[in-house]
Parts: structure tokens; C-alpha cells; sequence
């Protein structure tokens, strides 16, 4: 997919903003929540989060938890306390890029447009 | 969604046990990732969709997620480690930590050569011990995923190793201590002030290690396989 550049630096943001609104996600769940709300549009590759939610855990932003469903076993992600305090940071640092950017597509707009 | 039959269930664990994988870990959340995604196709569907996970779940890729699994897993050990070691050290700790050291220092002082040696036995045992129980703590955990996902090679949590290297070389180094003034030939080496000074150093830093090495493994092993 040609967006995937750009999704590759903001994954990180999406994962934990998903489980900021989910109290418990496991992989696959967090692929096809993704494509629901983009209506198919994004669709994050296993390739790039399954890295990613290990880099998180091992960051401490991410815990753990293991349950037993049907007769497999499942590895549930969640947000930590310092993963809470991360979402915001992370959502404000991309909130402010995406304005810039807009800024830069679109140079009319005035210094003070917000999203 | 539905439920897969026992024969797409065998293809499944025969296509995920090709990439030979070690790491429990990663086996488990490769195993779940197909399952839930192919219970959300037709039976008719179900070869096709497999080749598709097995063209993004390709061996290459699977390993190369375990290499990085496994460095992860040293980062956050690491990591809890640190956090913990901050958390320990309150001012009444410290206290109680200094007061315990200058006790430990006094008796030492008045023990013979042969109790010292003695003594130095004892955290090598208990480190052995607490080895032995993790390492079976993680084999009964592992083993329920060695069955589900029926893996042909030996798979261990990706913490496991991690964890019992670090006790092994703490280990190690504490029998250094006792080896290298031997090879050295050092004559009444326990009752040199260079034995004291070094046994003293290699305590403090033993104890802390070992201390929050097995608080990261009490943390993690209410989450993870080990």
C-alpha cells in the first residue's frame, strides 16, 4: 500500500491511542480494528506490529497479560501508567506535525488554524 | 467467524512448525494471529487465506521477529532491573542497608578462615535453587503451548535463558573470587584484606543484582512465560 510510509512513523501513536480507548487488545484485534475505522483505508501490517508492540512492552508503556481462549493461549496487551502519561505526549507531537504539515500543503491557511 | 475443523487446525500447526521457531513467546502470539484470522474466512476460503499468512508470516521474517523478541526481552528485564533499584534505595533502606553491611563486616572479622569459605557456599546454593524453580516454573507454562501448537523442536519462553545466564554469571563471578587467588597461588588468601575488600564489593553487588533480578522475574512472571 503507497500510505504505508507514512502509517510506519505513526504506528506507535495509533497502538497506544487504540488501547488508550480499549482496555485490553491482543495483535490481531488491534489489524482489524484499524481497518474498520479507516474503512479498509489503512491496514497495518504484521510486519510492522508485532515490533512494535514488543518495542513497547520492553519500553515499560505496555503490559501483559495471557489468557487461555478456546484452546489456544492469547497475549493481551494494555497500557501501563507510564503508557497513559505516553499517549498524550505522542498524541500532541502528532496532532502538532499533522497541523504544520497541513500548513505546508496548504499555505493560505492562517498561523492560528487548528485540526 | 467460526470455528476451525481439526483438520485445518493440523495444517495450521504443521505450516507454523516449518519455521522452527524456539521463542514460546512468539510461537503462541503467531499461532493466535492465524487462528483468529482465518476463523474469519469460509472453509472454502481457508486455503487461500493461509498462503496469504504464510506469504507475511514467512520463516525469514519469523525469526527475525524472535532475534528482536529476544533483545526486547533483555531491554525490559533490564529495564524493570533499573526501575526497581531506583524504587528500593528510600532513605530508611539505605539505613537499614548500611547498618546491615557494617554487621555483616563485623562478623566477618571474627570468623575463621574455613566458616568463610562456608559462608560464600551459601548464595551459590540458594541462586542454584532459585534457578532450578524458575526454569521449572517456565517448563510447565511452555509445555501447555508445546502442546497446543504442537512444536516439533524444544521451545522456551525468550526470558528464560535471559534470566538464568544472568543468575549463572553472578554466580560465576563469586566463584572466581575463590578460584583466581588458587591459581594464583595467593597463600591465606581468605584472610587478606584484598579478599575482604573484593568479597565486600562482590556482596553488595550480588546481592542488589540477584535482589532485583529475581523482583523482575516475581513482576514478570505474572504475564509472561516464565
Amino acid at each position: 500500500m503507497s500510505n504505508n510510509n507514512l502509517i510506519k512513523g505513526s504506528l506507535q501513536t495509533i497502538i497506544l491511542k487504540l488501547l488508550e480507548e480499549n482496555e485490553k487488545m491482543y495483535g490481531y484485534e488491534i489489524t482489524q480494528r484499524v481497518k474498520e475505522l479507516t474503512a479498509g483505508e489503512i491496514k497495518i501490517t504484521e510486519g510492522a506490529l508485532y515490533p512494535a508492540l514488543h518495542k513497547l512492552e520492553a519500553e515499560g508503556l505496555l503490559s501483559t497479560e495471557i489468557q487461555q481462549v478456546d484452546n489456544r493461549v492469547r497475549k493481551y496487551y494494555s497500557l501501563t501508567k507510564d503508557g497513559q502519561k505516553e499517549v498524550t505526549s505522542k498524541m500532541s507531537e502528532l496532532q502538532g506535525f499533522v497541523e504544520n504539515l497541513q500548513r505546508i500543503l496548504t499555505p493560505d491557511l492562517k498561523p492560528g488554524f487548528n485540526i | 467467524m467460526r470455528k476451525l475443523s481439526e483438520q485445518e487446525l493440523d495444517q495450521v500447526k504443521n505450516a507454523i512448525s516449518y519455521k522452527e521457531l524456539t521463542s514460546a513467546e512468539i510461537l503462541m502470539e503467531i499461532f493466535d494471529h492465524y487462528i483468529s484470522h482465518l476463523e474469519d474466512f469460509e472453509e472454502s476460503e481457508f486455503e487461500e487465506q493461509l498462503d496469504e499468512l504464510e506469504d507475511k508470516f514467512t520463516y525469514a521474517y519469523c525469526h527475525a521477529l524472535q532475534a528482536k523478541f529476544l533483545k526486547a526481552s533483555k531491554k525490559e528485564i533490564f529495564n524493570l532491573q533499573w526501575t526497581l533499584f531506583k524504587t528500593y534505595f528510600t532513605w530508611p533502606r539505605m539505613l537499614g542497608t548500611v547498618l546491615f553491611l557494617c554487621s555483616f563486616i563485623f562478623f566477618w572479622s571474627t570468623i575463621e578462615s574455613k566458616t568463610k569459605g562456608l559462608i560464600l557456599v551459601i548464595p551459590l546454593v540458594i541462586v542454584l535453587g532459585l534457578n532450578a524453580w524458575i526454569w521449572v516454573k517456565s517448563y510447565k507454562k511452555v509445555r501447555e503451548i508445546k502442546r497446543i501448537v504442537n512444536a516439533k523442536k524444544r521451545i522456551e519462553s525468550s526470558y528464560l535463558s535471559n534470566i538464568l545466564v544472568q543468575f549463572s554469571l553472578m554466580t560465576s563471578s563469586f566463584n572466581m573470587l575463590i578460584l583466581v587467588p588458587k591459581i594464583l597461588d595467593v597463600p591465606n588468601f581468605l584472610d587478606s584484606v584484598f579478599f575482604l575488600v573484593a568479597s565486600f564489593s562482590l556482596f553488595i553487588l550480588y546481592t542488589g543484582y540477584t535482589l532485583t533480578l529475581f523482583e523482575a522475574w516475581r513482576l514478570k512472571t505474572k504475564s509472561a512465560l516464565i
